[in-house]
């Protein structure tokens, strides 16, 4: 099994202004493009609430086209995660609470609101040990619309 | 002052394979074109560290729009971030929490309870970051 994958980001915002004999325009771009080979792809989707869908982070439940299931390490060897959500949904490693910064890239907390992308990447690096932990996908407690609808992508080696 | 942005993301993975006179080909594509009008947005970028990190406070970072007046947010519905070697992003008590390494663009909307200050703290060392957010009319 081979993977060819190739991952955009591209925001551009315009900031303009007119005033008396003067136009002004300020320009923001920022953007990023990957591409990569003989990696590995797992794709999910389904339906949550306010409890938590729950996902194993080495075996998210994912049949590659070589029929066998698409499992992680236990090392971190996940590059990155994709999140989308209708109407809105939040998706995070291990927890539903308040998710602490730890400098090693053990946590992450995503959310997606209206069908837009939302995503992270995970830091390369050896003893970064992601493998006991569990992928939560739920919606947070503060909205009123109680169930959502989702879909992530992650991606690796 | 008038704001027009575009956000696009997609993603193309394709899952190839061949054996015993068989090929599967599985094509996963993800994508997604946003054009965003009004609000407002700020750019902050600079250096921070793995231990205090930065805490930048939207209503406060002196960045100012194409009228040469100071922008100031009372809200974050996104935030997208790059950074190198690699940053974490928090935003407010843990909010949505991201990571952006090697220059690549991370992006998440914002959601959950609350202050709106993003702390960014460097994944290993010192990091170089840029940080975008923006609040919608």
């Amino acid at each position: 099994m081979s993977i060819d994958g190739h991952v955009q980001v591209a925001v551009d915002f315009n900031d303009s202004d007119t005033a008396t004999a003067c136009d002004t325009l300020k320009k923001i771009r920022l953007a990023s493009n990957d591409t990569f080979s003989t990696n590995k792809v797992a794709i999910v989707t389904g339906t949550c609430g306010t409890a938590a869908a729950t996902f194993a982070w080495t075996a998210p439940g994912y049949v590659g086209s070589d029929g066998e299931a698409v499992e992680f390490s236990s090392e971190n060897t996940v590059d990155g995660i994709a999140f989308i959500a209708e109407p809105y949904g939040t998706l995070s490693l291990e927890t539903q609470a308040a998710c602490p910064v730890t400098p090693e890239s053990k946590s992450f907390k995503i959310a997606s609101e209206n069908g837009r992308v939302a995503m992270t990447q995970l830091a390369r690096r050896t003893g970064s040990t992601l493998g006991g932990l569990t992928i939560n996908v739920f919606v947070d407690s503060s909205r009123t619309q109680e169930t959502a609808s989702y879909a992530f992508v992650m991606w690796g080696y | 002052m008038a704001i027009d942005a575009t956000v696009n993301v997609s993603g193309s993975f394709i899952d190839t394979h061949s054996a015993l006179g068989l090929d599967v080909l599985k094509h996963c594509y993800l994508s997604f074109d946003d054009s965003l009008s009004g609000g407002k947005v700020i750019v902050v970028n600079g250096v921070t560290d793995d231990s205090g990190g930065v805490t930048i406070d939207p209503s406060d970072t002196g960045f100012r729009n194409a009228a040469g007046e100071e922008v100031s947010l009372t809200d974050v519905d996104r935030i997208l971030i790059t950074g190198t070697p690699g940053v974490t992003a928090r935003f407010g008590t843990g909010a949505v929490t991201l990571n952006a390494v090697n220059g690549r663009v991370a992006a998440t909307c914002c959601i959950g309870a609350g202050d709106k200050n993003v702390k960014v703290t460097s994944l290993s060392g010192t990091s170089t970051y840029t940080l975008l957010m923006w609040q919608a009319d």
